[in-house]
């Protein structure tokens, strides 16, 4: 995939990990995309370099009494590919999820 | 099992991570499962975790498929993948080496697959059209001493139906031909008097209208329908799709087709496709007695069933056998030592399926050792490339890849160059299986070789098979020999010790050139066999013979009717420019086995087993079979004159071994009948057992409406077929005559086993010379690049050009007569086995032996000149600078 050119559905993953939703399923929860299309993408993303990937330490999970839980965050070239995104997709920023009142589970 | 049920997205990531990428996979379960686990907690928690919720966990999970499969780039970076490309990469790199690899290969892996496939379409290939035939058993009566399956009684059949808990559905039928009339035109078919439950126990399906059911079957037979092959519908019909309802005429009875049978569908005997099915009892009608329904000495239905799912067909034969105990108690007349015998599959006779097994272990075991030469000689080839390699698989170890990697790693070449030469022996097979079809006659016996010799998922899995082993076969000792460098001598950039290896390469060319000696004398000893059976005597001169099949009961000929066309066609033929004779007989002289029966001497209760043959005046004539005492049929031997026969010499002496027969009398048949004539003994069926006994009628005497046609021709017979048409044709155009065929058509296909074996044999025997040949040269080739330098000194010192010469043949000859000598001995121990297929030759018989060895030796010296004379070529300044 080639850097700089994101599609509106990867674009809106990355707005939404940079917004603070950082683990899959809250991804899932917040966009309303099929769990299909959001794990591929950040897999894409992470190869693309425009996210990270780290596993909690077991010590936070078994605090919160859960599996350990694997977090994506944005790096720097992540940042800048999501502000070229959202020059682009003008919508981005109007359906940014923090405006998104997350459906209770 | 348990996850499935009460944690099923659980159990759908554990599915899914099968195809995750193994170094990914843990890390991929723990990222789902913890989500999942996390969010089926909370829900818990909530007390929310009702079927809406887990449809939406299921629904979520199933979103890690995709995930998956996105994953599978990631394969690109594992091991093997990586092994394959490198491999991929050094086959390419050597272009000439892998061409040499891969067809050597192919040669050996297709001549495998073409038998394997011949194999798969007579022995394999279940029925075509029917719903799972592996569940289909054919079941038929055991009598001692006998090996066939044989038919059963109608009486046998109902009770075993109605008895039985073992078959979801018990079927029978009968063969039978029909004369079929329609639009204009006669034309002879096979066809089945079916049971109501034929088609529904093999699930065959109609494309049109429907096809016979119990209904149908009706016990006073007035119920004159009958189904219709695509096969037939395509081709008399034209694909009329108005065709149900409409009539046609079977053997002059008017019949209402009321369906046609979906394609691939032809009946129940694979390779005698069949194309009309009656309702059984429609025999009523022709055979009004009854006699065939209501007796249990009748036996004439073929059985099938289908086994219930679960029963295994063990369990199937324990209960016919009590079925047929207890019908043994009811019925001790006729049902007395009479076994039930229950065969798996439908489609095949049991006694011609067993013997054509038997018959493939020799083809089979030729096909095995070419192959087993191929892998020799890339094994060969393996070893002599290695040398280049050395300094890369020592590189490889120095820097600390393990043993077992390079090992995996080479086995990962040998493997591709294996599924490359099993591609190209598929294509090649493609071809050799239709070479072998062409071996085939139309007919052998009475089977018809008219089946699919195409490609399916058997002959595939076995070609993939088969490669697979002769990658690893081939592959594994050069791997094993080559990760066993001496390091530090390959690292200081010494010469390879090449003398070790060569050992080993000596050694599997002195094993190649051993087994192609046995191939080559196995050939020798077939093609012996051949020339011996072609040249026996069989008793009569079958070349300029037409023989044709005429049939006049199904077109409804009263016997004074079918007196008169016989002699008139035999007059009109006789009188027809360039046909020498013609006569009628009821079998061919290789007898189909039907006509066999007890005679007596007149007064004499000792039985004498004989074929009989009802033959014209003009018989012995036209197969030139000399009447050697007495005299032949005349016209006046007829029905108003006393009955006469004419006994074969091996009968004669049977009878009467020390007196003339002449005008002696025999009881046939339950006549008393006159010996008039001895005649010469003609062959039978096996033209390699000596002449069975035959006792001939005359036509005149004995009517028989259904009669061979035997037309001795002046010109070649095979263009008498349109004078014997249109003959026939003016007499009855709406007769069909068939099977017009030449005498010596049907002699030649007798020796089919014969002929096959013979062409196999050499086949594989050149293939296995060819790739000796090329073994030997290969190590010659190699060896002389190897010692350049030392030609070049001996050159230098003085040596001439023959010596060199000499040197190189020498050695070469030495590795093929060691090898001969193996192979010889080998043939004496291995040819005793194939001595059941050999005749008029001994299995150790030393000219075929020692012909065998020479043509070995001759291409051996080919094989050892051409290297040898490059190397004397050498000019020892340019051999020097080498060194």
């Amino acid at each position: 995939m080639g850097k700089g050119f994101l599609t509106f559905a990867t674009a809106t993953i990355l707005n939404t990990v940079s917004n603070g939703y950082s683990y899959g399923f809250d991804i899932v929860d917040i966009t309303g995309m099929p769990s299909g299309t959001v794990y591929p993408a950040l897999r894409r993303l992470e190869e693309a370099g425009y996210l990270a990937s780290k596993w909690e330490t077991e010590r936070t999970a078994y605090a919160q009494n859960r599996p350990r839980r694997k977090y994506y965050e944005l790096t720097r070239a992540g940042r800048d590919a999501l502000a070229a995104a959202i020059e682009r997709y003008r919508l981005l920023e109007h359906t940014a999820p923090t405006r998104m009142r997350p459906r209770q589970a | 099992m348990r996850t499935l049920l009460t944690r099923p997205h659980l159990f759908l990531i554990s599915m899914i991570g099968i195809i995750v990428p193994s170094r990914l996979r843990a890390d991929w379960r723990d990222e789902w499962e913890a989500e999942l686990k996390y969010r089926e907690s909370l829900l818990a928690d909530w007390d929310r975790l009702d079927w809406r919720h887990k449809w939406d966990l299921l629904k979520r999970s199933t979103g890690a498929f995709w995930d998956a499969l996105w994953l599978q780039r990631q394969r690109l970076e594992d091991d093997i993948v990586q092994d394959l490309r490198f491999g991929l990469r050094m086959l390419v790199k050597s272009p000439a080496f892998t061409l040499v690899c891969v067809f050597t290969l192919a040669l050996g892996i297709g001549a495998n697959t073409a038998i394997f496939s011949v194999v798969n379409a007579l022995l394999l290939r279940p029925l075509a059209g029917v719903s799972d035939p592996g569940r289909l058993v054919q079941l038929g009566r055991q009598y001692p001493n006998r090996t066939s399956l044989s038919d059963s009684s109608y009486p046998d059949f109902v009770d075993y139906r109605a008895a039985n808990t073992t078959m979801t559905g018990l079927a029978a039928m009968s063969p039978t031909a029909f004369h079929l009339s329609a639009r204009g035109m006669t034309e002879r078919l096979e066809g089945e008097l079916v049971v109501g439950d034929y088609f529904k126990v093999l699930g065959v399906t109609p494309i049109h209208g429907r096809l016979i059911a119990p209904d149908d079957d009706r016990d006073d037979g007035s119920n004159l329908v009958c189904v219709i092959s695509s096969r037939l519908w395509h081709r008399r019909f034209n694909d009329d799709s108005h065709i149900v309802g409409s009539t046609i005429t079977l053997d002059g009875r008017t019949f209402t087709i009321i369906g046609v049978a979906r394609e691939p569908f032809a009946g129940v005997k694979i390779g005698t496709p069949r194309d009309i099915w009656v309702p059984l009892t429609t025999l009523r009608l022709t055979n009004p007695t009854g006699a065939h329904f209501d007796q249990r000495r009748a036996s004439w239905l073929e059985m099938f069933g289908r086994l219930q799912t679960g029963i295994s067909l063990q369990q199937a034969r324990t209960e016919f056998s009590l079925i047929a105990a207890r019908l043994e108690r009811a019925y001790p007349d006729t049902n007395a030592r009479t076994a039930v015998r229950l065969e798996a599959g439908l489609g095949r006779d049991v006694d011609f399926a067993s013997e054509l097994r038997q018959f493939t272990y020799i083809p089979f075991a030729g096909v095995g050792i070419v192959l087993l030469i191929a892998c020799v000689n890339v094994a060969g080839l393996l070893l002599a490339r290695a040398s280049t390699r050395h300094r890369e698989i020592a590189t490889r170890l120095a820097i600390g890849a393990g043993r077992r990697r390079v090992i995996r790693q080479l086995l990962t070449e040998s493997l591709t160059l294996a599924l490359a030469g099993g591609v190209a022996g598929l294509v090649l097979g493609a071809w050799l299986t239709m070479w072998l079809r062409s071996l085939l006659p139309e007919r052998f016996l009475f089977f018809s070789f008219d089946v699919d010799f195409g490609l399916d998922w058997r002959v595939l899995g076995f070609t993939i098979a088969i490669s697979t082993v002769t990658g690893v076969l081939f592959g594994i000792a050069p791997a094993i020999r080559i990760s066993r460098p001496d390091l530090s001598a390959v690292m200081k950039g010494s010469q390879i010790s090449g003398h070790q290896r060569g050992g080993l390469r000596a050694a599997l060319v002195v094993s190649e050139v051993a087994l192609s000696v046995i191939l080559l004398v196995a050939a020798g000893l077939c093609v012996r066999t051949l020339r011996n059976a072609e040249g026996i005597d069989i008793g009569y001169q079958a070349a300029r013979v037409l023989t044709a099949r005429i049939d006049l009961r199904k077109q409804g000929y009263t016997r004074d009717r079918g007196r008169i066309f016989q002699q008139q066609l035999l007059d009109r033929l006789t009188a027809t420019p360039g046909v020498d004779s013609a006569a009628l007989a009821i079998t061919l002289p290789l007898n189909d086995g039907r006509w066999e029966d007890a005679v007596r001497r007149e007064g004499d209760p000792t039985r004498f087993q004989t074929f009989q043959n009802i033959v014209s005046r003009d018989y012995f004539k036209a197969m030139s079979i000399p009447v050697l005492m007495g005299r032949n049929f005349s016209r006046r031997d007829d029905e108003r004159t006393p009955q006469v026969a004419i006994l074969s010499q091996t009968l004669a002496r049977m009878m009467w071994p020390n007196e003339s027969p002449l005008g002696k009398r025999v009881t046939f048949d339950g006549r008393s009948i006159e010996v008039i004539g001895i005649a010469r003994d003609a062959k039978g069926r096996n033209l390699l057992e000596s002449p069975g006994p035959m006792l001939y009628r005359s036509l005149l005497q004995q009517y028989q409406p259904s009669t061979v046609l035997h037309l001795r021709t002046v010109l070649p017979p095979d263009q008498f077929g349109e004078t014997v048409r249109r003959e026939v044709g003016t007499l009855d155009k709406d007769l069909p005559i068939y099977a017009v065929a030449p005498l010596q058509e049907h002699v030649t296909a007798t020796l089919t086993p014969q002929r096959l074996l013979a062409h196999l044999t050499t086949a594989f025997g050149l293939l296995a010379l060819l790739l000796a040949g090329i073994g030997l040269y290969g190590l010659l080739a190699y060896t002389v690049t190897e010692r350049t330098p030392e030609i070049g000194v001996r050159m230098a010192l003085g040596a001439h050009r023959a010596d060199v010469v000499r040197l190189f043949v020498t050695h070469g000859m030495k590795l093929a007569l060691s090898g001969a000598a193996l192979g010889g001995l080998a043939a004496v121990a291995v040819m005793p086995l194939i001595k059941g297929a050999l005749f008029g030759v001994s299995p150790l018989d030393p000219v075929t032996l020692a012909v065998a060895q020479c043509v070995l030796v001759a291409a051996a010296l080919i094989a050892c000149y051409i290297p040898a004379r490059r190397a004397a070529n050498a000019d020892p300044k340019i051999a020097l600078r080498y060194e």
